[in-house]
């Protein structure tokens, strides 16, 4: 009997489960009704606007990325501190510390004792901007540029931070900087790859670049960075072989593109039309490529504008020179990375080896973007994956010093294309350590970068792996205050 | 279980999962047509909720007052009716929150109480026998209902609605005493429609760029009947579907928006009173609020205006090919944006093509195009254009003139070219701000004096003869540091004019050592110094290229041990390969490493083996990577790979002072004219380091990359000798 009363419990309960079930799935039923892409995987089209195409009138075209790979102090460069010089070899208080993270090169030292700059800083320009003395031509420019002194990110270690930077996220395999605006915009010269890599080394302490720095992800391989080469020969196997001129080339493929011809006729296989037009391409950039190379057509002085190591292949001041180049020809994101800024001792000897070897060519592809009238539509970057500490890293003395990783706070700057020229923004303070004013984290300068180019950072997506992935990945503020 | 509480209880269940799921859906919920009147219901039945859930929360206050049967009774009647409309309400809610126009923050509050509110109200649907439970969450759920009503009556009537009376208004620059007409609705035309129809164009026989003109109306008769929406024209048009022939404004083209269609709807039905003004409007006029909320909308970045057509896209789209990029500013913009690529390709129908497009071209850019004065014929066409790029191409400037045609030219890039002050003088664009005269014939006098009149002339870079500058090195042709005797050696310098001196005996070239005119010959190893200098430039430093000797080159190479991990190098090909390893590039690249195994090489100099004098190979040394010097070779030779024999065994010692960190040494066997096919060169690693060592104590490894076979000793200079620290057993 008393089995039975349970069972009953139990049925109802049952019943009384099935019943609600049956409701709940009626009412999903109903409410799918409503949803028309939630069973069949969405509609496909993912982008309210067809590609190649901006979302609003740009005001760049092109940008220029002058990577100074290893992190380049901002304390002796563009954030002057003097009240490091006058708190030489005191502890930072720990209340401007905070909770701060510190590397495993710093985290057992004893002490972290201030450091000032060694360089002294003037200010230039109308607007007024510090600049170091290690950079005294970029001091020149001040009234082109505007100076970011509040960039912060979320790293402390050379690669996430790198990848980080290029690619909007810390794990690798996301798609670069110049692969998302690849993507976005198409290319301007289709003779030419729409994203281009330069890299050199500098004479300071350098940490390494890999391709995944400018890798297309997940986006199609098209969009991949195309790594130059540091010869003679930027791109190798341009050439026609020896013996054979260029009318051989053309009949060749002429007759080759026949054979293709046929060949689709029988098959009808679109990617034989594929291959015809990457024949041609090649083609074509055995004489795009040369045309951009070719220097015969400008003065002597750019020589001297540039450095004399600028007709050094390889060299940071060819590679401007080249990126100048290529840039004018309609390439939409030129990389460079300049190796050699992680000065965690020794800083006083290398960071002005390494000042010398940008500071003139840096100054000179903005003046010579302008003297063209290209700075207008052309974004010149220039800056590392993080800033360093305001304390020393390792023995201090009077002649030398190091500093550690801080990725709170650093600076950048920029210039053309849109950004305001001749202001600084953000303030750090007095310590050179945490932002006081205008922070802009580089999911926000990412933002602002797209924005720049026409692109709304919200916008350009890309499905994968179910979900939509952007470059500011659900983050990023475009920065209004340095855009003019 | 009481009938009437099951079937509510379960209604209330269904429509709580059907409410969850399109929340969790939001973003793809699409509504149809009939259902969005269901949606506008919520306005009304939300009143319900609110009015039941006071007199249940009263009925609860005065229990006492109350029988306990009847206030059972009563209480659980008006619970089922609280919840029930609750939940409706807050689907209703849901439905209208997805018609445009809402997208506040309010809403986002108003949305998420209600929802709260409707779960919570099933939960008391549950526990209501649950006393001290039920009364808490009974009190909780008016609490909600009111703060929930409080922002949804912020939504229609503005969020400071309560308190409005109270506090002062904020100042508002809108001139509320300006009619509707011009101060709204004109703006709102002038921005989406008269780009189109205006006194130049007026498609559809319509001009709106005046007020007499607006109301003349087009080929269809006037724009609006007052009081009229259905039969105005204005409205009927933009209210059809996009993809309709007769949708204005057409399809692809900047839309009305719902609040700019709703406000001069409202404005027509209102009686189209040209007179009325937001200053005689009561602030509940859906007039009033229409206009409060275009106003507060936020506004496009304003982008320089144009009158002129969108170029057709497939027209734009055909234009482009391998040597010519067309491109549309932007969707909203009619400008287009022509770049000229390709220097030797350039053809003049690259232009003359843009026939088709010359209004909306704006920006052209054929920078270095090979073109001379001819294309000033075709450049006149553009009567749109703002900037114009001629950097570096051919054109003599005499023509300049016929450009004083482009009444918008803003921006004109001459650099590189040969036009000349006077040239300018001739130059009368009203519009022209910028110049870019960088790289011309022209002094710097007299771009001054141009821009005193006014035109910002750019002359970029002019070098400072005064400044020197330190030139680079100058660099070893083709980068090739093994020679033969009949190899000629080439220094050169990429800057022209510069005069390199070198020495070839090991000292340092100065001012009296020879100068480098012709390409050299040695036929022996040879340390080659060298720098240049120009006048003008600082000298530069000097560089030193070590020259070694080929001798004779085996036919073929064997590797007798693999090599150590990723330090494969070229494979063994490295050792022959003619060129030095880099000791920039230790551990990678053209060197062969060995940790574990010794390294053995079988070198084939052929069946009719020449006698030889000297065997060496060269290695590196890397203090990080523990590359140091081999703790003793071997040479083997013999005319069977089987059957080799031991020529000689050297030890050799690895001593901090001798050996800098990261270089390279040679080391050589001497031999008495031996003719043998087959050698066998072995080296072995040291199995501790020394004790100055980085790694002292641990096993070291071994870096090669060449080996050579000499038929005589080479001579003068020959590296071979002074590292050698080597003594024979």
């Amino acid at each position: 009997m008393e089995k039975e009363f349970l069972e009953r419990g139990l049925n109802i309960n049952r019943r009384h489960f099935l019943g609600k079930a049956a409701l709940g799935v009626g009412s999903a039923a109903l409410g799918s009704l409503m949803i028309p892409d939630l069973l069949n995987g969405g509609s496909g089209s993912e982008n309210e606007l067809p590609l190649g195409f901006t979302h609003f009138a740009p005001k760049a075209k092109r940008i220029i990325f002058l990577f100074q790979n290893g992190a380049p102090s901002q304390l002796e460069s563009f954030d002057y501190k003097p009240l490091l010089n006058e708190m030489y070899d005191q502890d930072l208080p720990e209340s401007v510390r905070g909770n701060q993270r510190v590397t495993g090169m710093t985290a057992n030292q004893e002490r972290f004792p201030l450091v000032g700059s060694q360089f002294g800083f003037k200010q230039y320009g109308q607007s007024g901007t510090w600049v170091s003395d290690i950079f005294p031509n970029i001091a020149k420019i001040t009234d082109d540029i505007c100076v970011i002194k509040t960039i912060h990110t979320e790293a402390i270690n050379h690669d996430p931070a790198l990848t980080f930077f290029q690619t909007g996220a810390q794990v690798g395999n996301r798609p670069s900087m110049g692969s998302w605006l690849s993507y976005g915009l198409g290319s301007e010269n289709k003779n030419l790859p729409a994203f281009c890599v330069l890299l050199s080394k500098g004479r300071g302490n350098g940490q390494g670049v890999y391709s995944k720095l400018w890798t297309n992800g997940f986006l199609d391989s098209v969009h991949q960075g195309v790594q130059f080469s540091a010869s003679e020969d930027p791109i190798l196997y341009l050439n026609n072989p020896e013996g054979h001129s260029s009318e051989d080339r053309r009949k060749m493929l002429d007759n080759l593109a026949s054979l293709n011809e046929m060949s689709y006729q029988d098959f009808g296989d679109p990617e034989i039309h594929t291959k015809i037009q990457q024949y041609e391409m090649a083609y074509r950039m055995q004489t795009a490529v040369p045309d951009v190379t070719d220097i015969s057509k400008e003065p002597d002085h750019i020589v001297k504008m540039y450095g004399s190591d600028c007709m050094v292949p390889g060299t940071y001041a060819s590679n401007c020179l080249l990126a100048r180049k290529l840039s004018e020809a309609g390439v939409r994101f030129v990389q460079l990375y300049h190796q050699g800024w992680d000065q965690h001792g020794s800083l006083a000897q290398e960071m002005p080896l390494q000042a010398e070897d940008v500071d003139r060519a840096s100054a000179a592809l903005i003046t010579d973007l302008k003297q063209r009238g290209l700075l207008d539509e052309t974004l010149v970057i220039w800056g590392g994956e993080f800033g360093r500490t305001n304390y020393c890293q390792g023995k201090l003395t009077k002649e030398n010093y190091g500093r550690d990783h801080h990725p709170r706070c650093y600076s950048m700057w920029m210039a053309g294309g849109g950004v305001k020229a001749g202001i600084s923004y953000g303030e750090t303070d007095e310590f050179g350590y945490n932002i006081v004013k205008d922070p802009v984290h580089i999911h926000d300068l990412h933002a602002t970068i797209l924005h720049l180019m026409g692109l709304d950072h919200e916008k350009l997506t890309y499905k994968y792996l179910g979900r939509r992935f952007r470059l500011t990945d659900v983050h990023g503020k475009v920065v209004p205050g340095i855009i003019a | 279980m009481d009938r009437l509480e099951r079937i509510v209880s379960n209604s209330i269940f269904s429509l709580l999962c059907l409410l969850t799921i399109l929340l969790v859906f939001e973003e793809k919920v699409f509504i149809p047509l009939w259902l969005q009147p269901i949606g506008r219901m919520h306005p009304m039945i939300l009143h319900f909720p609110i009015g039941f859930i006071v007199l249940l929360v009263m009925a609860n206050v005065f229990r006492s007052q109350l029988q306990e049967e009847a206030f059972e009774k009563v209480n659980k009647f008006l619970l089922l009716l609280t919840a029930f409309t609750t939940v409706l309400t807050a689907l209703m809610g849901f439905f209208l929150s997805l018609e445009e126009g809402y997208t506040s923050e309010v809403l986002s509050i108003h949305k998420w109480i209600g929802v709260g509110v409707s779960y919570l109200m099933y939960f008391l649907v549950i526990f209501h026998r649950k006393k001290i439970i039920y009364r808490w969450s009974l009190y909780a759920s008016f609490v909600g209902i009111v703060i929930a009503g409080h922002f949804g009556a912020g939504l229609t009537h503005g969020i400071n609605f309560l308190t409005e009376p109270i506090f002062a208004k904020e100042e508002e620059p809108f001139d509320k005493n300006e009619p509707v007409l011009t101060s709204l609705i004109l703006p709102i035309l002038e921005s989406k429609c008269v780009n189109c129809h205006n006194a130049e164009k007026h498609k559809g026989e319509l001009d709106i760029s005046t007020l007499e003109k607006l109301h003349a109306g087009g080929k269809n008769g006037p724009l609006w009947m007052a009081g009229n929406t259905d039969s105005s024209q204005l409205i009927a048009r933009a209210s059809l579907p996009l993809d309709h022939k007769k949708h204005m404004p057409p399809k692809g083209k900047p839309q009305l928006t719902e609040v700019e269609l709703s406000l001069i709807r409202e404005w027509i039905r209102k009686g189209a009173d040209e007179t009325i003004s937001l200053a005689g409007l009561d602030k509940q006029d859906t007039l009033f609020v229409l206009a409060q909320r275009h106003l507060s909308a936020e506004k496009p970045v304003a982008g320089p205006q144009y009158t002129f057509d969108f170029a057709d896209a497939d027209l734009i789209e055909s234009l482009n090919n391998p040597y010519r990029t067309v491109v549309q500013k932007a969707p909203n913009s009619p400008a287009v944006d022509v770049k000229i690529l390709g220097r030797q390709t350039f053809k003049i129908e690259l232009i003359a093509e843009l026939k088709a497009i010359k209004d909306q071209v704006v920006s052209l850019d054929m920078a270095y195009a090979q073109v001379g004065d001819e294309v000033f014929d075709q450049l006149t066409q553009f009567q749109n254009l703002e900037e114009l790029n001629l950097n570096f191409t051919n054109i003599s400037g005499d023509r300049l003139s016929s450009l004083n045609g482009l009444k918008k030219l803003k921006s004109l890039s001459l650099s590189g070219t040969a036009i000349t002050a006077s040239m300018l003088e001739e130059l009368k664009n009203p519009e022209i701000e910028e110049l870019f005269v960088w790289n011309t014939p022209m002094s710097q006098d007299e771009i001054k004096q141009i821009s005193d009149k006014g035109i910002k002339l750019i002359s970029g870079f002019v070098p400072d003869e005064r400044e020197m500058l330190p030139l680079t090195a100058p660099l070893l042709a083709g980068g090739k540091k093994i020679i033969t005797p009949q190899d000629q050696v080439e220094l050169m310098h990429k800057i022209k004019g510069v005069t390199i001196r070198y020495t070839d005996d090991g000292s340092d070239p100065d001012s009296t050592s020879n100068v480098y005119s012709q390409p050299l010959n040695y036929d022996g190893n040879i340390t080659l110094k060298a720098y240049a200098y120009k006048e003008g430039w600082l000298g530069s430093d000097t560089v030193t290229f070590k020259l070694v000797q080929r001798g004779v080159k085996p036919r073929d190479v064997e590797l007798l041990y693999p090599t150590t991990g990723i330090f494969k190098g070229k494979g063994k090909l490295t050792l022959i390969d003619d060129e030095v390893g880099n000791v920039r590039d230790l551990p990678y690249f053209s060197w062969l490493g060995f940790y574990n195994t010794p390294f053995a090489a079988i070198a084939d100099l052929g069946d009719d083996p020449p006698a030889i004098q000297v065997v060496a190979f060269n290695y590196g040394i890397d203090q990080g990577q523990k590359a140091a010097v081999p703790a003793s070779a071997e040479l083997w030779g013999g005319n069977s790979k089987d059957d080799l024999k031991l020529l000689q065994t050297k030890k050799l010692f690895y001593k901090k002072e001798e050996f800098r960190d990261r270089t390279s040494h040679m080391f050589s066997f001497d031999l008495d004219n031996s003719k043998y096919r087959y050698y066998k060169i072995m080296a072995y690693p040291m199995e501790q380091l020394p004790e100055w060592h980085r790694h002292k104590g641990k096993k070291a490894g071994i870096f090669i990359d060449q080996i050579f076979f000499y038929k005589e000793r080479p001579k003068a200079g020959s590296p071979n000798n002074k590292k050698l620290i080597a003594q024979g057993t």
